[in-house]
């Protein structure tokens, strides 16, 4: 999917899971950087199963250490959700460690990023997941 | 507020619509912050009365800082960006754009870091109990700072001793309590925090780390110049390197912001609770 960020026909979705506030704000605020993109939240992953039952997400970025329902078993949960089971997904986590990375990715992740996040990767992968184009300058 | 004014009406070019639009989302967000900063001081006043060690209410100065950045970054930006007349000059189109991709990505940088202190600063001034302080805490410096491990301690002041309060990354059982001799005192146990209680004020980029042993530093918290408690910054993440001038920024924010946070909750944890009366407030006021 190829979309020009000034002329979107569809605004395209994306769900941020992240159980931390101030960590939830600062995915959301770079996040809304990108044109086009409508960001909504949810505080773990029990809360994100329940608004991606109501609404149509492309994309979904999710925290792993969370209470209830972490971020690798949500994964799981919509790799086996025929709705989800194609839709990006990002990982956000502390978690460094290669193995933790490789299991995320195995589980069906699209991509790994570790924090603390630097907001411009972040705008580029979304971007780029999302195929939004930016205008040429 | 414009980033190039072309003083014909003209429809701006693409980059400088781009540039406009960025600046145009940069400053509804700085309003919106002062609005909440505001909103905070008003209420942070309203609750305690009387109080000198209070940031002041009127945040004029907070905001000549952020006007005065705001246009710093709009010359930086129209100067890597627009600069003379495109016919003045002969620049190759891809390394105008690519310069531009730069600065607007160092541009994100920032913007991204000033949203990251006002969020920060947010919360600290949120939490109303001294669990929400440590969870505060440990979010910032987990996930904005990248330190994967470290120690709140506590003053008790009477006993003057620093007490393991929290502790991530590691056992807090494996932390002792550290004693405090206070000033004038010449049998100085614990040369940093000893230090720290002389120096009297938040940590600032510049300032010793403080350790004495294999932490990474020792960060006082501080509020009206009276030590509350000490973070002994153990270990980074794995993947983070070490700290960034962001980072300093923040430090030296969780230093005092931290510290007032903690003296609040104490305060508030101890105060009686009494309704607002008119007669008593404008005593107070007149006072």
């Amino acid at each position: 999917m190829t979309q020009d960020s000034t002329e979107t026909t569809r605004r395209l979705h994306a769900l941020v899971v992240e159980d931390s506030p101030p960590m939830r704000k600062m995915i959301v605020f770079a996040l809304s950087r990108i044109k086009g993109l409508v960001v909504a939240e949810a505080d773990d992953g029990v809360d994100a199963l329940r608004r991606l039952a109501g609404t149509k997400y492309d994309l979904i970025i999710t925290d792993i250490n969370m209470p209830i329902l972490d971020g690798l078993k949500l994964v799981k949960r919509l790799r086996a959700d025929e709705s989800y089971m194609h839709v990006p997904i990002i990982i956000i986590t502390t978690e460094g460690a290669a193995e933790d990375r490789q299991r995320a990715l195995a589980l069906g992740a699209n991509a790994y990023i570790t924090k603390p996040i630097q907001a411009p990767q972040v705008i580029k992968l979304v971007k780029e997941t999302l195929g939004i184009v930016d205008e040429p300058r | 507020m414009r980033v190039q004014d072309t003083g014909q009406g003209e429809e701006p070019s693409p980059p400088e619509a781009s540039l406009q639009d960025f600046f145009g989302r940069g400053e509804t967000f700085v309003r919106q912050l002062i609005a909440e900063n505001e909103r905070l001081r008003g209420e942070l006043h309203a609750a305690y009365p009387g109080r000198d060690d209070l940031p002041e209410a009127n945040s004029a100065s907070l905001i000549e800082g952020l006007v005065v950045r705001i246009a710093e970054l709009e010359r930086e930006a129209a100067a890597a960006g627009s600069g003379p007349e495109p016919s003045s000059h002969f620049v190759p189109a891809d390394a105008s754009a690519s310069v531009l991709a730069q600065r607007v990505e160092q541009l994100e940088h920032e913007n991204y870091h000033l949203a990251s202190m006002y969020v920060a600063g947010l919360q600290f001034h949120s939490a109303r109990t001294l669990g929400e302080v440590l969870q505060t805490i440990t979010e910032i410096l987990l996930n904005f700072v990248g330190i994967g491990a470290f120690t709140v301690f506590m003053l008790d002041e009477e006993r003057q001793a620093l007490f393991p309060l929290a502790r991530e990354g590691g056992d807090i059982d494996a932390c002792g309590e550290v004693p405090v001799h206070p000033e004038g005192n010449s049998q100085v146990a614990m040369g940093p925090v000893a230090a720290m209680i002389q120096r009297a004020r938040p940590w600032t980029r510049g300032d010793p780390a403080y350790a004495d042993d294999n932490a990474i530093m020792y960060l006082p918290l501080v509020s009206n110049r009276r030590l509350v408690a000490v973070l002994r910054l153990e270990a980074f993440l794995a993947q983070k390197p070490g700290f960034d001038d962001n980072d300093f920024s923040l430090l030296s924010m969780i230093s005092e912001h931290a510290g007032i946070a903690i003296e609040t909750a104490w305060i508030r944890a101890h105060a009686k609770a009494v309704a607002l009366q008119r007669q008593a407030v404008e005593h107070l006021v007149s006072a």
